[in-house]
């Protein structure tokens, strides 16, 4: 075990107040267990959160943990849109910050996207986890991070189990058949055109050996093999 | 002549009421975009916004008068919210009354009137606002003229209402009295530029109406007449001539047929030289009215009128059902002309032998061809009345459309409710109550952690239903094979049915025009369920062909069938006519008992 610091500095962002109070509660039992001390900071909206990150800048604190909810509404300048552009300028100010995701998405895509662009210390999916598991996710980020939920876990291992290699693109082509975008309307999310779109998703046909001219075939199994 | 004045009065009056509604429906809504910049300008903060939602109401406006009321309606309505937010009363009240013009026009008259009402109450509110403080002119005269248009739709509304209660006694008094009360307004602003100076003579044409109903004709000419004079001084002939025609109308009502004459004369000098479909449908009427009266006089020039106006009507090709209209006018007119030519002979021989018989024959035939007249009319009143019945229709398709988006709207927010609020909500109790440190035995303790359990499922299964209310509602974005696919399966989910599918090309059935391929879809959808709820089927089929000249559906199925005869028409099925009449397809049932139904669509082409 390594050697830490009992001392943390905590910050908690999430919109609806039963969870914060649950997340703080977990941090209170862990104190009481461990020879830990926690100095928790609570924040309901984007905004707030994103103030509370400044004036612990301007006080040249550390941050040392920060549990985040991705599904926040949008900063009111507009500028922060999810918690992962929240994580993000964290990531950015503190060095050795350790972010806990926690988020009620259980998309593939949504959270094969968080793992790309935010690399959390931790990732639960609210509903998919036990008060247990909370308490083992905090104390093993703290620890010996990363530590994923469950479910998060799967769908990696899906993942490393596929042959197929499959880029960025060609999952967010996927993902847009499958909530239903229309191909004329992909060029507003994918920086492809419509022709190159609709060439990408011709070859994910062949790789998935799909015959059948409707995408509907496309997308199960996509969904099966844990891309989506 | 007895039988005949009754005659020309049934006959003349529906002319009348005819072209006064006209005034009403057109002209309650010929509505030109003001534009409220100054006003703008003293509410800089937040500016953008407001002139995004001001452009986003012209654009509401612009749909409503292209005649998309379901467009419309959503964009106004979304328009009132943002409004509503920025606590923006001029938006808010211009937003009401587009909403209310938009509920008239589809016929939801209640809906119209709240709407209508409070946006006249805020416009008087802002008026008087206006009022108070210095603002410039230009703004207050915008709101004023805003309060009169509003003031003259209600009366519209209100006419409208009076026009088509004919039971209801006390209805109607409060009906008429409230138009009146609206109308007098209008034409008692002391505010007179152009525009107002057209609702004003729009309100004495349609007072004018009224009075005539009440059979008060020299009220009813005097109101004309200021309608006469305006429509003189905006230099709008083709309405000088409406007047006019009116005004002859009253004068034909009272006996006066030489001023009739005189007065139709007039109105057809201002007619002659305008050209448009307005002009020409208006010069129709005009001669028509104009031999009407000189065959009252006893003048027999009437009939030279009469051609004209036969003539004049001929040229108007407007759309197909003018064409009909052309081809039974066709067939008369040959009549007519064998009519006339055997006249023409009859008056040689008059000539020669000047027998005082034929000069009976002769108003034998004017009798005759005045019958002929009668039964064109009637015929070119029930082809109005027919397209009046399409749009009817029409309307009711797109309230129908407009319910199952708004019930697709309402899964969609349901779904988000599901899943933002109550699941994080149940996640965070689950979380918070497993975090308490219990002081229990053992079997408490494991109990609890059962019921924990319990509700992490209950989450699961909300998740779950979250999720298929979403793909529900996604619907629009499959292609038209997916869609029925995914109906099928989500109709026939216990797999107790056995569902064959056949579609002649893919191709061809994925590239519907828009508004075919939606209502295709809901009317299969209609067909399925009727299957799952009454037929008891355990094999249905589906087949999609199509022909050089049609699409066609068939669904068969081998349930209990029924006796078309015996059952009811239901809504379903009343809906599933009204969407195929739209596209001037067929439906046809077929159904034998214990044998099973088949249903037939067939869609022509277009």
């Amino acid at each position: 075990m390594t050697q830490v610091t009992s001392r943390f500095n905590v910050l908690i962002i999430d919109d609806h107040p039963l969870i914060t109070a649950a997340y703080k509660s977990a941090f209170a039992l862990l104190e009481k267990e461990e020879d830990f001390f926690f100095d928790i900071v609570v924040s309901h909206n984007s905004d707030d959160a994103n103030k509370t990150i400044n004036q612990i800048i301007d006080k040249k604190e550390s941050l040392d943990i920060v549990f985040l909810d991705i599904s926040l509404p949008p900063s009111q300048d507009g500028k922060i849109l999810s918690g992962e552009d929240l994580g993000n300028i964290i990531k950015k100010s503190f060095a050795d910050v350790k972010i806990i995701v926690s988020t009620s998405h259980n998309d593939n895509h949504r959270i094969h996207s968080i793992l790309k662009n935010l690399n959390p210390e931790g990732l639960l999916i609210k509903n998919d986890i036990n008060p247990q598991e909370l308490l083992r996710s905090i104390k093993e980020v703290i620890l010996e991070p990363p530590y994923y939920s469950k479910m998060v876990l799967k769908m990696l291992r899906k993942e490393i189990s596929n042959d197929f290699v499959l880029d960025e693109i060609d999952r967010k082509i996927l993902y847009e058949i499958s909530i239903g975008t229309l191909l004329k309307n992909m060029p507003e999310s994918i920086p492809l055109s419509v022709a190159a779109i609709k060439k990408r998703k011709n070859q994910l046909k062949e790789i998935f050996g799909i015959t059948k001219p409707d995408d509907k075939e496309l997308i199960l199994i996509a969904k099966e093999k844990g891309f989506i | 002549m007895n039988r005949f004045d009754q005659l020309s009065m049934n006959f003349f009056k529906p002319t009348l009421v005819l072209v006064l509604s006209l005034f009403c429906i057109q002209f309650g809504f010929s509505h030109s975009n003001i534009k409220l910049n100054l006003i703008w300008q003293k509410q800089d903060t937040a500016q953008q916004q407001i002139n995004k939602e001001d452009i986003q109401l012209n654009k509401a406006d612009s749909l409503f008068r292209k005649r998309e009321y379901e467009e419309s309606l959503k964009v106004a309505l979304r328009v009132l919210d943002d409004a509503k937010q920025n606590k923006d009363d001029l938006l808010i009240t211009r937003s009401n009354f587009l909403i209310g013009k938009i509920w008239y026009r589809t016929k939801s008259y209640s809906k119209g009137l709240k709407y209508l009402r409070l946006s006249l109450r805020n416009f008087h509110l802002l008026g008087e606002e206006n009022g108070d403080s210095s603002l410039n002119y230009s703004i207050a005269s915008d709101i004023d003229l805003l309060t009169l248009r509003n003031t003259f739709t209600l009366g519209t509304l209100y006419h409208r209402l009076y026009e088509e209660t004919s039971k209801d006694l006390a209805k109607e008094a409060i009906y008429k009295d409230s138009t009146l009360i609206y109308y007098n307004q209008v034409i008692e602003s002391d505010y007179s530029n152009d525009d107002i100076k057209l609702l004003k003579s729009k309100a004495y044409s349609n007072l004018s109406g009224i009075m005539s109903r009440d059979e008060r004709y020299d009220i009813s000419e005097s109101y004309l007449q200021k309608a006469l004079s305006l429509k003189k001084e905006l230099k709008d002939t083709l309405g000088m001539a409406y007047a006019l025609n009116n005004i002859s109308n009253t004068f034909f009502f009272k006996k006066d047929y030489q001023k009739s004459k005189e007065t139709l004369l007039k109105a057809i000098a201002l007619v002659n030289d305008k050209q448009g479909s307005r002009a020409e449908i208006l010069g129709v009427d005009l001669y028509f009215n104009l031999a009407y009266s000189l065959y009252m006089l006893k003048d027999y020039e009437a009939y030279t009128y009469l051609e004209k106006s036969y003539i004049l009507n001929d040229e108007i090709e407007e759309n197909e059902k003018q064409k009909i209209l052309e081809e039974i006018n066709a067939k008369h007119n040959y009549d007519l002309g064998v009519l006339f030519g055997k006249q023409q002979e009859e008056l040689k021989r008059q000539k020669t032998t000047r027998n005082s018989w034929i000069i009976g024959t002769i108003s034998l035939l004017i009798i005759l061809s005045l019958a002929f007249l009668l039964i064109l009319n009637r015929l070119r009143r029930k082809n109005l009345r027919l397209a009046l019945e399409q749009k009817d229709k029409d309307l009711e398709i797109i309230k129908l459309d407009s319910k199952i988006s708004g019930q697709e709207e309402e899964r969609k927010r349901i779904s988000l409710e599901l899943h933002d609020g109550v699941l994080s909500k149940l996640f965070g109790s689950r979380m918070g109550l497993g975090l308490l440190e219990l002081k229990t035995d053992k079997e408490t303790q494991s109990n609890f952690d059962n019921l924990l359990n319990e509700l992490k499922d209950i989450e699961k299964e909300i998740r779950d239903v979250s999720h298929q209310l979403k793909k529900n509602s996604r619907i629009e974005s499959l292609s038209f094979t997916e869609n029925i696919d995914q109906m099928i399966n989500s109709t026939f989910r216990n797999g107790k049915v056995k569902v064959e599918t056949h579609f002649d090309s893919t191709d061809i059935w994925n590239n519907l025009e828009n508004t075919l391929e939606g209502n295709l879809i809901k009317m299969i959808q209609e067909i399925l369920q009727n299957i799952i709820k009454h037929a008891k089927a355990t094999e249905v089929n589906l087949s999609f062909t199509h022909d050089k000249n049609n699409f066609i559906i068939r669904v068969k199925d081998n349930g209990i069938g029924f006796d078309p005869k015996k059952s009811k028409k239901g809504i379903g099925l009343s809906n599933m006519q009204l969407r195929i009449d739209k596209f001037n397809g067929s439906l046809k049932i077929k159904s034998v008992i214990n044998k099973g139904t088949q249903v037939l669509i067939t869609i022509p082409k277009k």
